[in-house]
């Protein structure tokens, strides 16, 4: 069973060595840091893949807007890929941008990622813009983005295998902030002004 | 005549739209030239843009202010992809949200590069406007159109400091369609604006958007005449 879960501090250094790693560093924009990592372990914004205590793949996550998620870093050791590790990162995410309200997900790609353009499509991200020449190195940066409904959600989350878990835990952020919100909406009997992705998480959540 | 120059503060509210004082009051200060204005010196209708970010220094992100006339409209936004050059920048781009502008900056050779879905914080799609140079070649002014740009100081700053980055890279020494290097093309590009006929540079070192820190404050009728 792998783990889909909220990186922790003791998981930086194997995050940074997936990054690092000599076949995923050209694509993600040269060599990271460690400080970027542990802040953004801190904001609880870095979702790790774990099997049989190893962290095998990493996405590192934020937000530029309120109500548009963004992709920054992602990675996998490369005798994990093509076993859905991404995918499962991606939908994850996606769970975490609907507890904190927002629809539109979006990530980057830089032009000579082969890998990407495969794998996006896949769960409902479309190819919106191409920046020519944006990267410095004259390399185009192409702008993926996926408006999440439930629909979309539900079929995105069809492509995850049986064997991955996903791990909201109780310290995570964005679930703590939910349901606050959602307790306060209840105490004021505002509930159904919630809005149409927060009822979803809510109701997903239920489920689960 | 169509007269292009940059905006100082002691008259930059009468080439600006009403709805976008505000934001061109927060750039205006910059000791870079920020905001751009043609003119028709006949009408004195006008059209303004100015530059939104440069937070990346090979690329800069240009943003609008307001027109009354569609051709004084592609005339400016030329000028600013020439300015732009003469910083040492590779990219210019616009994120549009007024869609009855988009077909103007078409005219002026922007590509239109896609867009981004509900980007504002009202949801309206953004269209994403880019112009490179090195690919789409240098715009030309009309004949009609006299354009004044200013390279201070801190202009010269920004050029010397993307040509090191640009030396660092390994692109440094690609060759173009022209068999140039970039830097050589970057090169071609700056001396070919500076020796165009109706583009007047104005080299002023303690130049300032603010007309009281800057070594000289025009007057708009300034450049209602042919300087060059």
């Amino acid at each position: 069973m792998r783990k889909v879960r909220l990186g922790l501090e003791k998981d930086i250094d194997e995050i940074q060595n997936i990054y690092n790693h000599k076949d995923n560093r050209e694509f993600l924009g040269g060599f990271t840091m460690r400080d970027p990592i542990s802040a953004k372990v801190a904001l609880g914004s870095e979702i790790v893949v774990e099997e049989d205590g190893k962290i095998v793949g990493a996405d590192q996550c934020g937000f530029d807007h309120s109500h548009r998620w963004r992709h920054q870093l992602v990675g996998v050791y490369p005798e994990f890929k093509r076993q859905r590790i991404a995918t499962s990162m991606y939908v994850f995410s996606m769970l975490k941008a609907m507890l904190s309200g927002r629809f539109i997900m979006h990530d980057y790609i830089v032009s000579d990622n082969c890998i990407m353009p495969i794998l996006l499509p896949t769960i409902g991200y479309k190819l919106e813009a191409t920046q020519r020449s944006k990267v410095r190195r004259h390399k185009d940066i192409s702008h993926w983005v996926k408006e999440m409904t439930e629909e979309s959600f539900l079929e995105s989350l069809q492509r995850v295998p049986s064997n991955y878990e996903f791990i909201l835990s109780d310290n995570d952020k964005y679930l703590a902030n939910f349901k606050k919100l959602i307790n306060e909406l209840e105490n004021q009997d505002l509930i159904n002004q919630v809005t149409e992705n927060r009822k979803f998480a809510l109701k997903f959540l239920d489920i689960k | 005549m169509i007269a292009i120059f940059p905006l100082q503060t002691n008259y930059f509210s009468d080439f600006v739209d009403t709805s976008f004082i505000k934001s061109a009051r927060s750039l205006i200060k910059k000791n870079l030239p920020s905001i751009l204005t043609a003119v028709d010196t006949e009408t004195k209708e006008y059209a303004t843009m100015g530059w939104r970010s440069r937070r990346t220094s090979h690329a800069c992100e240009i943003t609008y202010f307001g027109h009354q006339r569609d051709d004084l409209l592609i005339e400016v936004s030329k000028s600013l992809i020439l300015c732009s050059i003469l910083e040492g920048r590779k990219r210019i781009e616009i994120y549009n949200e007024f869609e009855d502008i988009n077909e103007i900056f078409e005219k002026a050779g922007f590509v239109n590069e896609g867009f981004h879905p509900k980007f504002t914080k009202d949801f309206l799609d953004v269209t994403v406007f880019g112009f490179v140079p090195s690919i789409d070649g240098l715009p030309s002014l009309g004949s009609e159109t006299f354009a004044n740009f200013v390279i201070s100081n801190d202009v010269l700053i920004y050029r010397n400091k993307n040509f090191d980055l640009y030396k660092k890279d390994k692109d440094w020494d690609r060759l173009s369609n022209s068999k140039l290097t970039f830097g050589e093309e970057l090169n071609r590009e700056i001396s070919e604006i500076e020796s165009t006929a109706n583009i007047n540079i104005l080299n002023i070192p303690k130049w300032s958007g603010d007309s009281n820190k800057s070594d000289i404050a025009y007057k708009p009728e300034d450049f209602y005449v042919n300087n060059k």
